[in-house]
């Protein structure tokens, strides 16, 4: 130290407030941490590099440290005080005298509790708040960390409101009479849809059964709104155990050029799909026992695609998490804007997905409901 | 009573989507940095398990990291991190913070971590993969 020494210190002010002042070498000196109380812990500060002013009581601190600022123009890191019987009684005394003293308010004070932890900690907390932690004797390795850590806190603290950075504005709110009126539209018009076509529904059936043996539905998983799991509904298109013939036909999926990031299976002409299963695409007929997830509530008629688990994992990031905050739906922009156009790239679909989920109201699906119509005639087999 | 979970991302739609996986078996609070985060926290309030994202405005994942270790009112509150780093980058994060028993990557899938949750809460020591 070059601008005071600790003779200074204890010539001038040993007598008057009754403080050992200790200066060491450490590495770096702008560190120093004001200790209350006896304990032993100056040896592991000193192997920490912080070298510290102790003082024997928590009355002397204000008093110590006004002196030590007199002389040396710096201030302590922090204050570590020693947990002793009776000290919730000075904690008291203390804010109340000193705690106005406004380096000390800035400055992040710690409490050192050894083997015999203060019983109730949080009342303890919820009584001295100016108490910034109470820190365990294995906390030396992070209290630097700690230390730098709280003191950005009480400065960002103090700032006012509009100089802190700003946190991200809520792009998403719960439209609640929105969503009232749109579970209310899909109630009434996906019976309407489902009764009079009951019996096409049947012939489909039969058609499916005696073309090909197997389920006359397809279940498949997928991940809908907030990331709900549910089976959802369909003619079955394909041969049966198609998913299993899914590995050998990898080579001729049509998103291959990307390899990280979001994965998409898709191809033209799936050898998998029967004649039948043909037709029903073309139509969109295979898709008519969705209807049935509107109903149960796992859909509704106006939404995001409804993913496969494996596309949907890829998708819970940060910048596209919102997509999931949209119910699944048998339509949506996805169908009205680009369907079955195999241009179409991932990072399109998904910004269709966020894009909905974000401008949605009951007015935007009634759009997407009167557009649909012309984008369900597609142009290739998809 | 419902397990209590601190939620802290600056991501709107994650906190969202978190919220909604999270919500049905468990109270969630929700902090949008870590200042209000640690805010929570010096208020008294102690959360079972703190789930937290670490790039953050004001007071990111890592200092808040810090503020939680090696201190008396949170030794036993476990801390997983939800994060958009590597595991390369993230690997050393229990050395320096004690309290954190998992580190999931985003992209995540949420039944997963809704397992590992499930375990931590529990008690059971979780096989990190």
């Amino acid at each position: 130290m070059n601008t005071f020494t600790a003779d200074l210190l204890k010539n001038e002010y040993i007598q008057t407030v009754n403080t050992k002042v200790i200066t060491l070498n450490a590495p770096d000196r702008e560190k120093f941490i004001l200790v209350v109380g006896t304990s032993k812990m100056e040896q592991a500060l000193q192997e920490k590099g912080f070298a510290f002013i102790h003082v024997k009581q928590l009355k002397d601190v204000r008093k110590t440290l006004t002196v030590f600022q007199e002389i040396t123009n710096e201030m302590p890191v922090a204050v570590v005080c020693q947990y002793a019987k009776g000290l919730e009684n000075n904690l008291q005394e203390y804010w109340s005298n000193g705690g106005s003293f406004p380096p000390l308010a800035q400055m992040p004070f710690f409490i050192l509790a050894d083997e015999k932890p203060i019983e109730d900690v949080q009342h303890f907390r919820a009584r001295f708040r100016f108490v910034d932690d109470i820190i365990t004797p294995n906390a030396w390795d992070h209290l630097e960390a700690k230390i730098a850590t709280i003191t950005k806190f009480k400065k960002i603290s103090s700032f006012p409101a509009g100089e802190q950075q700003e946190v991200a504005a809520p792009r998403y709110t719960r439209h609640f009479l929105s969503n009232f009126m749109k579970r209310g539209l899909d109630l009434v018009v996906a019976p309407a849809i489902l009764l009079p076509l009951l019996p096409v529904m049947l012939l489909i059936a039969l058609l499916i059964r005696l073309e090909s043996k197997g389920p006359v539905f397809y279940a498949a998983t997928r991940a809908g709104r907030n990331y709900k799991v549910f089976k959802f509904y369909k003619f079955r298109t394909m041969v049966p155990d198609a998913d299993k013939k899914l590995k050998e036909l990898q080579h001729l999926n049509m998103y291959t050029d990307k390899k990280d990031g979001p994965v998409f299976f898709k191809v033209s002409n799936d050898p998998r799909i029967t004649r039948l299963g043909k037709f029903l695409r073309n139509t969109s007929l295979d898709e008519l026992p969705q209807l049935l997830n509107v109903i149960k509530g796992d859909m509704s008629l106006v939404g995001n695609r409804p993913l496969p688990l494996y596309e949907a994992t890829t998708l819970t990031t940060d910048s596209y998490a919102e997509r999931f905050l949209a119910p699944a739906g048998i339509t949506g922009l996805w169908q009205v804007k680009k369907r079955g156009k195999k241009e179409m790239s991932i990072e399109e679909r998904i910004e269709l997905d966020i894009s909905y989920a974000h401008q949605r109201s009951f007015r935007y699906d009634m759009w997407l409901i009167l557009n649909t119509p012309k984008a369900l005639v597609q142009k290739d087999d998809v | 009573m419902k397990k209590t979970i601190l939620l802290v991302d600056d991501s709107m739609p994650m906190l969202f989507l978190l919220e909604a996986v999270l919500g049905k078996e468990y109270a969630i609070v929700t902090a949008q940095d870590g200042l209000v985060a640690m805010s929570w926290l010096m208020n008294g309030n102690k959360p079972d398990l703190i789930v937290t994202d670490l790039q953050m405005p004001n007071i990111d994942g890592w200092e808040l990291l810090n503020y939680i270790s090696g201190s008396y009112l949170f030794q036993d509150t476990p801390v997983l991190v939800l994060s958009g780093f590597y595991k390369e980058n993230t690997g050393d994060l229990h050395l320096k913070c004690p309290n954190v028993r998992e580190v999931i990557q985003k992209p995540f899938d949420p039944t997963k971590l809704m397992q590992k949750i499930g375990y931590l809460l529990s008690g059971t020591l979780s096989v990190s993969a």
